[in-house]
């Protein structure tokens, strides 16, 4: 009896779930409703940078100089579109009070930054930001920071940074600097020195006094050493500049004419090539201990090295195949593999921070061209071009290049203007940087420490 | 039984009569309304998976209120979270929504999901 109850009560719970399914579906169904969106538009993101306000008049001075560089930094990147000042209804007066969303819709920002500067004595400062996202009515980051009142500049890159990446995802590039060779005078006598400045072209100072000639100028990782080719009584070798304490240092001693220098990622160790009896192999000299290691060793010219971000791999230019190419070998120069195939010849291959994508010159019928591929090579895209355009650094978030171009010679004795230029790695957004002379080799910083 | 039959017989022929699936067109107009209002930046490229918004709207079509349905992701990654962002901005400005008369009942709650592989297509 027990036995027939259980299956009979079976069968009706089976029969009603038979019944109501069709109710349940439609249960299921309406609370699953998904629609993709699978476009979209890739534009400048509409902000407003409201001046940061201070208690006095020199605060003022500053917050007013930090939103300016604020802006600059953001629209410069091209990834922002900022709003004209004389545009904002109702000025928001302090970060820590709420902004009124709809004095800001209307205008079409997405984003509204505000800030303020407190003297707290003679000589330091109090910064403090706020990012909201306008259409969300909600606060996304703050930062307050206490500083040095001359440090105001690099307190607007680092409170740049925070707003790239809080509204991009990407990390910021801002609060960074760039050493090049600056030049001037004409062709047969050009005078050429290390020098170094803020990525937007501020805070220029000379490091060497053009006594002799420089190039190829590289930061370490920890941003307080350059390594350089200085060609000292004729003789080009390589030395390391120390940022702090302004003293240069001869790399090592080496038979013959050393050159093209890198850091490793992890800073013990500087690659670069050595010109020794008509035969230029690539090497790498421990800082530590000096010990010098040969990575190739080939009748051919191996040059430009560049290391990974990993430090496992380098990859370098040679003409070993008969015409001047990129090729990769891994940190003991085993595993030698081309990697460029396309028409012309390619070189100063440089790593991106992070390990994605190669930067290369690439000259083809008279014409000099900037360009990235993928490490195996493939996927090259040409990015700039010029009569001469060489030399590619990247920015520390690995979506931005600098370079420098030269314009073709005017034949009036004069030297072609020859300046420094930087674009996103979309092709888009080619800048110009601004310099006191002109300019070539430039090198970009790691972020600077906090 | 047979009065079991006819209580739920009615009641999923009523619901599937008051509560019909959103046709194709429908779907389309909707989908193309809010692409026009979502701008994102090149960094959404980055982000290799859907990112699912969680909608509640009114009959009018207004947004209560938008869900960013991944809180893990969105505290650990950057550039999940700026895109997410852009995304939630896109249904607030799209506010309010075409929804399609007699259907509304569906967007109480439902979802969009946002897909950034457009960027590199």
């Amino acid at each position: 009896m027990r036995f027939i109850l259980n299956k009979s009560l079976k069968l009706l719970v089976l029969k009603i779930l038979i019944l109501i399914s069709p109710l349940l579906i439609n249960q299921v169904l309406a609370q699953d409703l998904r629609i993709k969106i699978s476009s979209g538009q890739v534009e400048p993101l509409p902000i407003a940078i409201a001046d940061f306000t201070g208690q006095e008049g020199k605060a003022n001075e500053i917050g007013r100089k930090i939103s300016e560089v604020i802006s600059n930094n953001l629209v410069g990147s091209g990834q922002f579109k900022a709003l004209e000042s004389a545009a904002f209804i109702a000025p928001p007066t302090s970060p820590s009070v709420r902004p009124n969303f709809t004095d800001w819709s209307p205008l079409g920002v997405k984003a509204l930054i505000t800030g303020s500067v407190k003297n707290i004595n003679n000589q330091q400062v109090e910064v403090e930001f706020r990012l909201w996202d306008v259409v969300a009515q909600t606060d996304l980051i703050g930062l307050r920071l206490s500083v040095d009142s001359k440090a105001w500049r690099r307190v607007a890159h680092i409170i740049s940074d925070e707003i790239f990446q809080r509204l991009s995802g990407d990390s910021g590039y801002f609060d960074t600097r760039i050493v090049y060779v600056a030049e001037s005078g004409p062709q047969n006598k050009r005078l050429k020195r290390l020098a170094i400045m803020d990525q937007d072209g501020e805070n220029h100072q000379y490091l060497t006094d053009g006594s002799f000639l420089v190039l190829t100028p590289r930061f370490s990782p920890t941003t307080q050493e350059i390594t350089y080719l200085a060609y000292f009584k004729n003789e080009p070798r390589v030395y390391i500049f120390n940022l702090e304490t302004g003293q240069q240092e001869l790399l090592g001693s080496f038979p013959g004419m050393t050159f093209a220098p890198r850091f490793s990622p992890s800073g013990d160790q500087i690659i670069m090539s050595l010109a020794t009896k008509g035969i230029t192999d690539i090497y790498t000299m421990n800082l530590n201990n000096q010990k010098v290691t040969r990575l190739t060793n080939n009748s051919s010219i191996d040059t430009s090295p560049s290391f990974s971000p990993d430090g496992k791999r380098v990859i370098f230019n040679s003409d070993r195949g008969g015409s001047q190419q990129i090729y990769i070998m891994d940190s003991k120069g085993n595993d030698v593999k081309r990697i460029s195939f396309g028409k012309g010849r390619y070189a100063t291959p440089v790593w991106a921070p992070k390990g994605d994508l190669i930067a290369f010159t690439k000259m083809l019928k008279n014409k000099f061209y900037i360009g990235v591929m993928s490490q195996d090579g493939s996927n090259e895209r040409l990015l700039a071009e010029g009569y001469l355009v060489e030399g590619p650094t990247w920015a520390p978030n690995g979506r931005v290049l600098m370079y420098f171009k030269q314009d073709a010679p005017i034949d009036d004795g004069k030297s072609a203007n020859v300046n420094l230029y930087k674009i996103d790695i979309t092709g888009f957004r080619e800048t110009r940087i601004i310099t006191p002379s002109d300019g070539s080799d430039p090198a970009w910083s790691p972020l600077l420490p906090n | 039984m047979n009065k079991l039959k006819q209580i739920v017989g009615n009641t999923s022929k009523r619901s599937l009569e008051t509560e019909a699936k959103l046709t194709q067109t429908e779907i389309d107009k909707l989908r193309n309304y809010i692409s026009k209002c979502w701008e994102t930046s090149i960094g959404a490229s980055e982000v290799k998976i859907i990112i699912p918004l969680k909608i509640s709207a009114n009959i009018d079509g207004s947004v209560n209120s938008v869900e960013i349905d991944d809180q893990s992701r969105y505290v650990k990654d950057t550039f999940y979270r700026a895109t997410a962002d852009s995304a939630r901005r896109a249904v607030l400005d799209c506010s309010p929504l075409p929804l399609p008369k007699n259907k509304a009942s569906q967007f109480k709650s439902f979802f969009f999901d946002f897909d950034t592989s457009f960027i590199y297509r």
